[in-house]
């Protein structure tokens, strides 16, 4: 009777035909991708490297504006890694004599790199009394020599046992004096106040020293009861892990993994929050006719001729910008031509002969909309929904570069605009454009893939010959 | 006998949509389709009317008038003694159980995405309230067995596809049976179906009447089944009653000149 009633396809048959679509399959293996990597993050990375985003101490380990570590693949020169080590990747020893022990971490590194680092940093962390442990830090270079840089006892505890954590930079005086002492072993002027050159530099020329160097760090302790609860080093590299770092220097990878499950919230909640809505109101409109249907389409204009960008800014910066205020914002105005759609589809359906009858035996309305109309429109729904996706996605991301999205939490929209405010195209940060940016295409590129394969099925007019 | 069902003046005309340019031309008035004008007949307890008639005529729309689908303009509508033309509400929704339609298309008629189970027990999630839902299912097993359709149980998980026309009909007709209704208007119930099931279908339908005291509006264009089915024939022409009476003596001696041009378009086998 009419072109929704030609083909009544069957969830089967659905299944069917989208099986043999080859772009539908790739948005499914792409979006099956991203969820992966939303498990992956949730589990994997601990909670609290997304809640601490923004907050500077989290990332003080990391470097800054490192690359991906794996641009060392491949011949040309080799720029060293940022290495953070703890004590669980230490060789650990203790001697005891009496009352003194002495408690040894050694680090093995090895160093095969074309560069100096760019600094080095030792932490400890020990709970101690009034009897202050001293530290000591040998440094055993591939050569055989044996730099002792640093001797001093920690500092003195005020309280009553506790737990004192603190970190030795490379600029510490302390270290340049220890190193005078060797400044003789090289035979061209060394600079010792510049020790991570000094201590990885060869002895006879002017060049890196490669090999394996160990890092020993001795903790004298004169109470039974101290301990070393943690000690560590880390070696300033320009590289970094799979995704490089920010200015800020917190992790990429980081904020891109945690980018796919936000990613997947906005777009499916919005898109489905704001498709069912339209599908409801625009059957309702179609289903009651005359009056109730003028007056619901006209609303139905004024939204769909507002400006969505504009007034979305108005309302972030007004309102808020919590994540959830922005789902909300963003379903405002993606409802209106779901809304369309289905009250011309309900137009033709609720003069099919089966709406009838059910209205001639009493039926009500909502249950005739419930049962009768809107099951007919389940297969364009979720075509729908699959398309409205990277429009919410897109409209996120754009909020989010422009200053406007939700601060808190790592959008890839949000890691798009820290690169913009930092310049970083300019100053060739590619590790921090480029994933963000391709993260976003595929995730609509997926969706958009999945939405056309079921439009193509389920819409006659537009399917291949 | 007494009187089921009672139409006295009934009139429906449709305002005819102008172009624009007569909109320009002309003043306010308005032009009217007359769909139906001026109709009226009585129908008797566990007895069949059959509307005859040229499609356009406005047997459709007396259907659609009498199950209260549309609002006629003049005119009332007496169901067993009471007025039911301005029913609303509660009212409206009692008369429901009572009435029930039969369509000409059991493709459309029925809904593609619900189990033929669903179907049948909708009007009984509608008005029987009382019944629980293993009564229901029970009465929906027993309608599909009055209307023939075997192996019932089996039949209630399928999907209206999976059926022939014929067998989408009985469906249809187990719909309008379940609330043991006292009126089924059938309006042209056999003209799409093949003409080998056509009689089956008509046989069951005059079954039930004797079964249930169910009394039919039938409504064709096709004057050999209405002869097999009717007791009374009203034939219809733009709108208007033309002529009514016992359908035996109509079809032997009719007295108006459109009846006598559809009795001599019924095909006569060439033997």
């Amino acid at each position: 009777m009419t072109a929704t009633n030609a083909k009544v396809l069957s969830r089967y048959e659905i299944a069917r035909h989208f099986r043999r679509s080859k772009s539908g399959l790739a948005g499914v293996a792409i979006i099956l991708g991203l969820i992966g990597m939303s498990i992956y993050s949730t589990v994997a990375i601990p909670l609290e490297s997304y809640r601490h985003w923004n907050s500077p101490n989290f990332w003080i380990d990391y470097p800054r504006s490192a690359a991906p570590s794996w641009v060392n693949i491949g011949l040309g020169p080799k720029i060293p890694e940022h290495t953070i080590l703890h004590m669980k990747d230490a060789t650990i020893s203790s001697i005891e004599e009496g009352q003194l022990r002495a408690v040894v971490h050694s680090y093995a590194l090895n160093f095969n790199y074309d560069y100096y680092p760019s600094d080095f940093m030792l932490l400890y962390s020990a709970r101690y009394g009034s009897t202050q442990p001293v530290l000591q830090v040998n440094v055993v270079r591939p050569d055989g020599q044996d730099f002792m840089i640093y001797f001093a006892s920690l500092p003195s505890s005020q309280q009553e046992r506790n737990e004192f954590s603190a970190r030795v930079f490379s600029t510490d005086r302390a270290i340049a004096e220890n190193l005078r002492d060797y400044e003789g072993i090289f035979s061209y002027k060394q600079d010792s106040s510049r020790p991570e050159i000094m201590i990885f530099a060869e002895a006879q020329e002017n060049k890196i020293l490669k090999g394996q160097y160990v890092i020993r760090e001795t903790f004298y302790l004169f109470d039974s009861q101290d301990s070393i609860e943690d000690s560590g080093i880390i070696l300033g590299g320009k590289v970094y892990g799979l995704m490089g770092t920010d200015e800020l220097r917190r992790d990429l990878a980081v904020g891109i993994l945690w980018g796919a499950p936000i990613a997947l919230f906005i777009g499916f909640t919005v898109s489905i929050a704001a498709v069912l809505i339209g599908l409801i109101y625009g059957v309702f409109a179609g289903y009651k006719g005359k009056h109730t249907d003028e007056g619901l389409m006209r609303v139905s204009d004024v939204f769909y001729s507002l400006p969505a960008l504009p007034i979305l800014i108005i309302l972030s910066v007004t309102i808020g910008r919590s994540i959830f205020l922005i789902t909300g914002f963003l379903v405002i105005f993606g409802w209106v031509s779901m809304a369309k759609v289905s009250r011309s589809l309900a137009l033709q359906l609720k003069n099919m002969q089966y709406v009838e009858a059910a209205k001639l035996m009493g039926q009500s309305d909502t249950k005739i909309i419930f049962r009768h109309i809107i099951p007919q429109l389940l297969p364009l729904t979720f075509a729908t929904i699959a398309i409205a996706v990277p429009g919410a996605i897109l409209g996120e991301a754009s909020l989010s570069f422009l200053g406007l999205g939700d601060p808190s939490i790592p959008t890839w929209g949000q890691i798009l605009h820290d690169a913009n405010s930092s310049s970083a195209a300019s100053r060739g940060l590619w590790w921090w454009i480029a994933p963000p940016g391709i993260m976003i295409a595929i995730t609509g590129l997926a969706f958009v893939l999945i939405g056309n394969a079921l439009d193509s099925i389920l819409n006659p007019r537009s399917r291949k010959i | 006998m007494d009187i089921l069902l009672e139409v006295r003046n009934l009139r429906k005309y449709f305002p005819i949509k102008k172009s624009f340019r007569h909109l320009l031309q002309r003043s306010r008035e308005v032009d009217f389709l007359k769909a139906v004008d001026d109709v009226s007949f009585i129908l008797e307890s566990g007895r069949v009317l059959v509307i005859a008639g040229e499609s356009g005529s406005g047997k459709t729309t007396v259907a659609r008038l009498v199950m209260r689908a549309t609002n006629p303009d003049k005119g009332s509508i007496i169901f067993e003694g009471r007025d039911v033309t301005n029913y609303t509400g509660s009212q409206l929704k009692d008369f429901r159980t009572a009435v029930h339609m039969v369509y000409q298309d059991p493709y459309a008629s029925l809904n593609p995405r619900m189990k033929i189970m669903d179907i049948v027990m909708e009007p009984l999630n509608i008005h029987d309230r009382a019944s629980s839902k293993s009564e229901k299912v029970e009465k929906v097993i027993r309608a599909l067995k009055d209307v023939r359709l075997e192996p019932a149980e089996e039949i209630t998980n399928r999907l209206p596809q999976m059926l022939s026309g014929g067998q989408r009909q009985r469906v249809a007709l187990a719909r309008a049976l379940v609330l043991s209704p006292r009126l089924i208007v059938a309006d042209e119930p056999v003209s799409m179906l093949d003409v080998s099931v056509r009689g089956e279908i008509l046989d069951l339908m005059q079954n039930l009447k004797e079964k249930f005291n169910i009394s039919y509006i039938y409504i064709t264009h096709d004057l050999s089944t209405a002869r097999y089915v009717g007791d009374e024939l009203a034939v219809m022409k733009d709108g208007k009653i033309v002529e009514i009476g016992p359908i035996n003596r109509v079809l032997s001696d009719p007295y108006h000149e459109y009846t006598k041009n559809l009795i001599n378009a019924i095909p006569e086998p060439d033997i």
